[in-house]
């Protein structure tokens, strides 16, 4: 090949033109940085920055200038009046729902992962994989479900099936925390049932071996050797259990608000719609706090698990346990736990959906009206789901918004994950690394405020964006940007930077580099990296709560419309439709990758 | 011609990580280099920006007249400028694509015609003896296939510096000595100018023509195989270099210390394993045998005198056995004398 070493350029700059012609990597990093610190700090410091400036409808009440710095809202969420409103109650109620969740959901977790991994259950590779459904279906779900069963008459829309079996039902029973807890635990029991399965797989037989081989009982070994191994898994899976439940809002919107349980999420969101902003920006700032906390001692754990996996390498093979006659009240727990997390909260919605009052079990009560009916008498101006304009032009919303924010999520993912290995050491990749993870860490029903009240006017170069699908979009995918980033780091770490650099050498351009050789590669992965986020997308509520403008309406909020409005079958018709298209795509990533589902699981 | 310079060249990473220090070095036409040192010591530093894969700090790399690299002077050739070719430590294979079509990537990249293509991938791939194995994808392949075609992607596209990143690591004790030899034989077939990276100083001293021995960023020595194992330049030097590697005496070892004639100030002596003898020298001394350690040709032996361990080799059977004494002695002019910064006493 003839030499060629002539473009000798002296200048800086256009040295520097040069090599970002070759390799534009500095210039992706530079448009990631601008980007994510105006769509990810831009909002959240928004948010806090209103809990410590004088907001305009507060100006003359307290007498000072719009904008002014002020702890008065400070004051107003920790020390007045209302503060034991909208604020201690809700804390010490939001701990209790917690802590009762993690017990509940890291006890039940455990359990059924030592059944399904240590023993001879017969099927247990096929539960496993069962185990998990709860977790994808959205939270709220379970929660509709609830109401579904056990709603009484305290509220508007038809009753629950056991009011209309004739069971008369107290609120506490029906609304408040016993339901928030029950449906939370059985919603998030699979993240504990995952991460101790995972643990479990890893303990290396051979220190149970060994321990037996110098004499050790069963009951030694397995409070010696194994529990201890066990507990960074432990306090991991609890403490990612606590941070969802800390910022969750759905189930007790849903269950809580009927009889005025209020907790940390549900009192943000009244604080935000009554508009005041101040006290929403300290709420917002706490429930960081928390999620802040706990994570950063689950990081802290994970890292001690990862000491404990070095130490006893890949695992060897355990032979399972003989169950002998505890196969008996083993089976009994592992179908109970899917019966009631699973079949009776699904059977119940697909049951109200074609039954016209509830727990009426004869033939003329049964009736496809919901579905496929022109018109529904009860419901008037709404005809059956699958001939329903709002349906319909509401499923079609969610479909191009969150298609468009899976792939703004899955392409700024790999993007990060690309700068983050080409420049791995760098403050900039470092500085995205953390920005891209901070949405986890900020309650969502904040994150969607502060996208309304920062986009719905004009800022700089953006146009106001209210009523656009474009507000939706960007915070949706922002909002999930830590688990596409993860994905896409996790791809390029894997992948290297040999692979370009070797094309480089052979003089391809960046373009040919990225469209030949990195994206070929990383097809599947980046895939996966845009289906995860679409799967929490479809099932997304909380985010766009206050987004969905009349007309934007996606199916999660026509689910809250039809609530509202007390058509409970439509509502349950819509969520069916939801679980089945989730159902569907967690089954064509499981397809695509065959551990894309379980990695993916830990965050989203 | 071309003579490739390295002047004063220094990589420093974020975090005050300067991976390498003021490196000189000119390499010849048709030289095959190593750059052999310990794990971490900058030589794929080095071996990058020679590729134009990483820009120097500062310093500047030349080939003849020619700046490749040089921030001073604003100067920077893009990697596929250089006309050099580089095997990566890890193959870098590209896992979507066949072995041809991994070849066959760079020639289209510099569109080359068709019919020159199929001809130049059919002769590097006789070359190096992988014809057949086209179709494959690189899981399919071994090893050492996967690391012929790696070389085999790079001669395609006939650079004229090969720039080799330890490309013999991953490979077991026989497949390793195999394509050693094959490396060799490529060498003086196509007469390239080769970089050699590696931190087997055996693999160095058998394929190059010169070696350059790093440590912490900084060149160490630069010459002959023999040159260095010869004349070691300093103490570093002196101990990475030989296996079993050279016995280190130092004053506290005082009888041995002592009864060798010094020049000038020594704080350090050096003795190669070989250089001891069984029997009466210049140098003689009562020593007791700790271990014997046969490897088949040749026997190793650990002795110690005054409780200092030294190690002798030896390719005939000792007569003694463990815990023995024994009578061992060196010439005098085979001990290297170094001073208290560790570097050469002539
Ligand atoms: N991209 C980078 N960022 C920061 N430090 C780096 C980077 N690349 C290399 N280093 C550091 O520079 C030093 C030299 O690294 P280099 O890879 O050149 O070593 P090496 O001699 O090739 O070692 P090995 O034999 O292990 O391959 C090391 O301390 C390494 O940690
Ligand atoms: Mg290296």
């Amino acid at each position: 090949m003839p030499v060629d070493r002539t473009p000798t350029l002296r200048s800086g700059l256009a040295r520097g033109l040069v090599r970002l012609r070759h390799d534009p990597t500095a210039i992706i990093a530079a448009v990631l940085v601008v980007v994510l610190t105006y769509l990810v700090l831009g909002p959240v410091l928004s948010m806090l920055a209103s809990g410590v400036r004088v907001q305009f409808r507060d100006a003359a009440r307290l007498g000072l200038e719009p904008g002014h710095l002020t702890v008065a809202y400070i004051q107003r969420v920790f020390q007045s009046r209302i503060s034991s409103v909208l604020f201690w109650r809700p804390l010490v109620r939001t701990l209790v729902v917690s802590i009762s969740v993690l017990v509940g959901s890291v006890l039940i977790g455990f359990v059924l992962a030592w059944i399904l991994v240590r023993t001879d259950f017969p099927g247990r590779k096929t539960l496993s994989r069962v185990m998990v459904i709860p977790y994808i279906a959205p939270a709220w779900t379970f929660a509709l479900a609830w109401l579904t069963l056990f709603k009484n008459r305290r509220i508007a829309g038809s009753l629950g099936i056991a009011e209309g079996l004739g069971f008369s039902l107290p609120n506490w029973f029906s609304y408040g925390a016993v339901p928030i807890v029950i449906t939370l635990t059985f919603s998030l029991f699979p993240l504990a049932f995952l991460l101790f399965g995972g643990a479990l797989q890893s303990v290396d037989a051979q220190l149970e071996e060994s321990a037996r081989v110098v004499g050790a009982s069963r009951t030694a070994i397995l409070r010696r050797i194994v529990l201890p191994l066990l507990l960074p898994a432990l306090m991991s899976s609890g403490l990612l259990i606590l941070a969802r439940t800390i910022g969750s809002f759905g189930t007790p919107y849903l269950l809580g608000s009927p009889v005025n349980y209020t907790v940390l999420g549900t009192s943000l969101y009244g604080t935000i719609q009554r508009g005041e902003a101040g006290p929403a920006g300290v709420l917002t700032a706490v429930i960081i706090l928390l999620g802040v906390l706990a994570v950063s001692v689950d990081v802290y754990f994970v890292r001690e698990a990862r000491r404990f996996v070095t130490v006893t390498g890949k695992g060897g093979s355990q032979t399972p346990s003989r169950l002998g006659p505890l196969v008996v009240p083993a089976g009994m727990f592992v179908y109970g736990v899917i019966l009631v997390s699973l079949v009776l909260p699904l059977a119940a919605l697909v049951l109200s959906t074609i039954t016209r009052a509830p727990g009426v079990f004869r033939r003329e009560n049964f009736t496809l009206i919901y579905w496929i009916g022109r018109s529904i008498p009860q419901f008037p101006g709404q005809p059956g789901l699958f001939r329903n304009p709002d349906v319909i032009r509401a499923a079609w919303n969610s479909l191009r918004i969150v298609t468009l924010a899976a792939i703004i999520s899955g392409t700024l993912g790999t993007f990060i994950g690309y700068v983050s290995v080409r420049y791995s050491t760098s403050r900039v990749a470092l500085y995205l690394r953390q920005l891209s993870f901070m949405p986890y860490l900020v309650p969502t029903i904040g994150f969607g405020a502060a996208y309304l009240t920062l986009f719905a006017v004009r800022r700089g170069p953006i146009p106001s964006l209210y009523g656009t699908i474009w507000l939706i979009v960007l915070a949706m995918g922002i909002n999930y940007l830590p688990f596409a980033a993860r994905t896409g780091t996790a791809a390029m770490m894997q992948l290297g930077r040999e692979p370009e650099e070797a094309a480089m050498v052979c003089g391809a351009s960046w373009w040919k580099r990225i469209t030949r050789i990195v994206i070929p590669i990383l097809k599947k992965t980046l895939v996966t990296g845009v289906i995860l986020p679409f799967i929490s997308g479809m099932k997304e509520l909380v985010l766009v709560i206050f987004l969905a403008t009349p007309g934007l309406e996606l199916l999660t909020t026509q689910v809250l419309r039809y609530i509202d409005y007390g058509y409970t079958q439509l509502a349950n018709a819509v969520v069916v439709v939801i679980v089945v298209i989730i159902a569907v795509l967690t089954m064509v990533l499981q397809k695509i990758t065959g551990t894309g589902l379980t990695s993916g699981l830990r965050g989203g | 011609m071309a003579v490739i310079h390295l002047n004063g060249l220094v990589k420093e990473f974020p975090g005050h990580v300067v991976a390498v220090d003021h490196l000189d070095l000119t390499i010849q036409e048709g030289e095959f280099v190593s750059l052999l040192g310990p794990s971490g010591c900058g030589k794929t530093t080095t071996l990058r920006m020679l590729a134009g894969l990483e820009d120097p700090t500062s310093g500047e790399i030349l080939v003849d007249e020619t700046i490749l690299s040089s921030r001073e002077k604003g100067v920077f050739v893009a990697p596929e400028k250089r006309n050099m070719g580089l095997v990566f430590q890890s193959y870098a294979l590209w896992p979507h694509m066949t072995v041809w079509e991994n070849i066959a990537f760079g020639l289209e990249m510099h569109h080359v015609p068709r019919a020159e293509q199929k001809e130049r991938i059919a002769s590097v791939m006789s070359m190096l003896q992988i014809a057949g194995l086209e179709k494959r994808y690189s899981f399919q392949l071994s090893g050492g296939q996967q690391q012929r075609v790696a070389l085999a992607r790079m001669m395609a596209m006939t650079p004229e510096v090969l720039l080799l990143d330890e490309p013999l690591s991953n490979l077991d004790a026989r497949l390793r000595l195999e394509m050693r030899a094959e490396l060799k034989r490529i060498h003086e077939k196509l007469a390239k100018t080769t970089v050699f990276v590696t931190h087997d100083q055996l693999e160095a001293m058998t394929l190059s023509t010169k070696i350059a021995v790093m440590k912490d960023g900084r060149l160490q020595q630069y010459g002959t195989p023999m040159e260095i194992y010869r004349e070691p330049a300093n103490l570093f030097v002196a101990q990475f270099v030989g296996s079993p590697p050279i016995n280190v005496i130092t004053p506290d070892a005082a009888v041995l210390f002592h009864s060798v004639p010094a020049n000038g100030s020594v704080s350090t002596y050096g003795l190669r394993p070989e250089a001891l003898r069984f029997g009466d020298g210049d140098w003689t001394m009562e020593a007791r045998v700790d271990a014997i350690l046969p490897t088949g040709p040749e026997w190793i032996v650990q002795v110690n005198v005054d409780s200092f361990p030294l190690f002798a080799r030896t390719d005939r059977e000792p007569g003694f056995g463990a815990g023995d004494t024994c009578r061992v002695a060196a010439d005098f002019e085979a001990f290297h004398r170094f001073d208290n910064s560790g570097l050469r006493i002539a």
